[in-house]
């Protein structure tokens, strides 16, 4: 999708609008998984969702496809969007409740993987807001430094800086024998 | 791990150890950190009616935002063109926006249940009690008015009476009612059978948004819609002015339809009577009432005649207080027969129906005037179809609905305790059902409609003519019934249920409240 990214903006721009589908199709996902990981509510997160894609189609032509990702400026609506609404809500956003197990019935299975992912969570909880910001978008919506540098408006040396601070942290904060258990339960 | 993962944790290695060289002695720690990383992601699941949606929704945008390009509207140059305007815009919302909704309502009313992430709708901090539409407030509204004996509120007389004055009222007198179940069938319910999904209907705005277009395309306006973004029609009104006409409101905000009689165009009997006479006058009688039959034929056929979908929902019902009203009229407040009937064609999710929070079953509400033997209303959701669920932890055994129960579920009784006056009042088999609420936005501006499964326990027989409750409700979400638990504990203590509350009586009780004179003494009862 990102090579042809910048062609099909372009002709966005130039009235032929049924070039966004196939861009709304690979960032409606992404933006939402994005939102709902910080506001924790389906009906806050569509909500969100909406405000931020309509106010994407709403800038469209002012958004420079040059020098911009226009993933990055996707996040980067999101991102205030977000704020916005805990601004005007005055509440914290947090961690919690954010993994849920999956439906299955092995029990077993559930226990390990919400070990795992508790052990991930607090880690990840002790983070700064900047760090954890850098590291979510790297791992999990695989964006590239350069993208998240446009985010989070600092350089892409900045980035990898935060990115490499966070790993270092992460790694302390993970106990000795946690981290036993996360090497033999990989193998 | 996939060849992909093992890809994409390589290359954020790489790029590690380009800013800092030193992590390379600890590797194996950093991969497995990464590599545990990314496969527990958080699951985040989409619900793909939210997707189609929002697509639709985001074209439009950009259909009006076209439009805006295009044309250079001038403000207030048509104001002759007031008169005209407004009454095509007033025939647009006529004719054209029925359609459009039957149309795109009838187009997807099968179910669709999409099945998000656990506790999807956040903290379900809910007091069942608030939208308590019922029982307990009914109560206590009778026993303050019904002091003018007749069980007529204050609004309800007419001023122009001049006979009125203290009248017995039938001494209600303190009760303790104590629920015992003594049904068969509860041992036989397993936990583990009953789904653990919450529903929540999912906000609909594309007919807000369809109906905003249809109006924005009208070009006689002194005004240019198509200069205001992001719009949406919220609801709009549509009368019949004829006998016997209807009033329609479509509220595309809360994505219902009510259809109500114009009463300027229906007869209003009372309308010339000013006195007690009069008014018993033209009362209705037993042989006015229309038998259970009649009243579902009546309803059925409003249905069919104005192609009502009937999709999701289950056969009519006659609710419990019309027939209440109809057999026991000696129990109304006023003992006579009813003017209204109530059928419901109950709401079905997921094969289970739908209930308020005092169990009746909720759904398309047909309103009948027995005297001109019509529909008078009609209450509809159009959004009936299009739902989100979410499992959230149900209650881990059933033993521990028991000190809810004994309460009467989720809206207990509040009369005071009394040891000679413990009544009991026996429950039968219970259902599963999903009871109806409203779920606060974060913000409570707003609140969400949530359907939550819970039992149902009808009441198999009433204690007096006064009881007129016919389920209790058991919420079996956890966190939904230890907070309606701890909230009932907390107004009426661990064991005694005790709510004092001023009331009136006679000093002295006679047998018979009814010989009660008007001269009696009252005094108020102090609150303890």
């Amino acid at each position: 999708m990102k090579e042809n990214e910048k062609q099909l903006i372009i002709l966005c721009q130039e009235g032929k609008w049924e070039n966004f589908s196939p861009l709304y199709d690979f960032y409606v996902e992404k933006i939402y998984k994005y939102i709902f990981f910080k506001v924790k509510h389906q009906q806050n997160t569509e909500d969100l969702v909406s405000t931020v894609f309509l106010k994407a189609v709403s800038n469209l032509k002012k958004f420079n496809p040059e020098n911009n990702y226009f993933s990055a400026w996707l996040y980067k609506i999101a991102k205030n969007v977000i704020a916005d609404h805990y601004r005007f809500k005055r509440e914290e956003s947090g961690l919690d409740d954010i993994w849920g197990l999956k439906a299955d019935n092995n029990t077993e299975k559930d226990i390990e993987n919400l070990e795992k992912k508790e052990v991930i969570k607090k880690a990840l909880k002790k983070l700064k807001a900047d760090q954890r910001e850098v590291v979510i978008l790297r791992v999990w919506h695989e964006l590239s430094y350069r993208e998240i540098s446009q985010i989070i408006k600092k350089k892409e040396a900045n980035a990898k800086m935060i990115f490499c601070r966070a790993v270092k942290n992460l790694k302390h904060e993970i106990p000795l024998s946690l981290f036993i258990y996360l090497i033999i339960s990989a193998n | 791990m996939t060849k992909q993962t093992s890809i994409k944790v390589q290359k954020i290695l790489e790029d590690i150890y380009l800013i800092d060289s030193s992590l390379k002695k600890e590797e194996e720690k950093i991969k497995s950190l990464i590599e545990e990383m990314i496969e527990n992601e958080p699951e985040i699941k989409l619900n793909q009616e939210f997707v189609n949606r929002l697509k639709e929704k985001v074209f439009t945008e950009i259909e009006n935002l076209e439009k805006k390009d295009e044309k250079k509207v001038f403000f207030w140059q048509k104001l002759s063109y007031v008169s005209a305007g407004a009454a095509i815009v007033i025939l647009l919302a006529v004719f054209l926006f029925p359609n459009f909704i039957l149309n795109d309502f009838k187009k997807d009313s099968s179910q669709k249940i999409s099945v998000l992430e656990e506790r999807a709708f956040g903290s379900l901090d809910i007091d069942l009690r608030q939208s308590d539409s019922g029982e307990m407030e009914a109560e206590i509204a009778d026993d303050s008015t019904s002091v003018l004996g007749l069980g007529e509120t204050a609004e309800d007389m007419p001023s122009q009476v001049d006979d009125i004055s203290i009248m017995p009222h039938p001494i209600v007198e303190q009760k303790n009612y104590h629920y015992v179940y003594e049904g068969e069938k509860l041992e036989e319910i397993n936990l583990d059978d009953i789904s653990n999904l919450v529903y929540s209907r999912v906000s609909d705005n594309r007919l807000a948004n369809q109906g905003a277009r249809v109006l924005s395309s009208f070009s006689g306006l002194p005004i240019s819609l198509d200069n205001f973004s992001q719009k949406e029609l919220k609801h709009f009104n549509m009368v019949e002015e004829k006998p016997y006409g209807y009033s329609l409101s479509v509220n595309l905000g809360n994505n219902t339809i009510s259809v109500y009689s114009n009463w300027q165009n229906w007869p209003q009997p009372y309308k010339d009577c000013y006195d007690r006479e009069c008014l018993d006058s033209l009362k209705l009688d037993r042989a006015d009432m229309l038998s259970e039959g009649q009243l579902i034929s009546i309803a059925n056929e409003f249905i069919a005649n104005y192609n009502v979908d009937l999709k999701n929902h289950s056969q009519a019902l006659i609710s419990e207080q019309t027939l209440e009203r109809i057999n026991n009229p000696e129990n109304n407040p006023d003992h006579s027969y009813p003017e209204q009937a109530q059928i419901v064609y109950p709401l079905i999710i997921d094969d289970k129906v739908v209930v308020d929070n005092n169990g009746n079953p909720e759904g398309i509400k047909v309103g009948i005037n027995i005297r001109e033997e019509m529909v008078s209303s009609l209450v509809y959701n159009i959004n009936s179809s299009n739902l989100v669920s979410s499992p959230y932890k149900l209650i881990d055994n059933l033993d521990e609905i028991n000190p809810l129960l004994k309460r009467g579920g989720i809206n207990p009784h509040f009369y005071r305790q009394s040891e000679n006056n413990s009544i009991e009042v026996k429950l039968s088999d219970p259902e599963i059902a999903l009871v109806r609420t409203w779920l606060p936005s974060l913000d409570k501006q707003s609140s969400s409609e949530i359907f939550l499964p819970a039992l149902v326990f009808p009441i198999s027989e009433k204690p007096d003519q006064y009881f007129n409750r016919q389920n209790i409700v058991i919420p079996l979400i956890e966190e939904v019934f230890r907070n309606s638990l701890k909230k009932i504990e907390e107004r009426t203590g661990n064991d005694v249920e005790i709510l004092p509350m001023p009331r009136i009586a006679p000093d002295q009780e006679p047998e018979n409240a009814r010989e009660i004179q008007k001269d009696d003494v009252y005094r108020i009862m102090p609150i303890e």
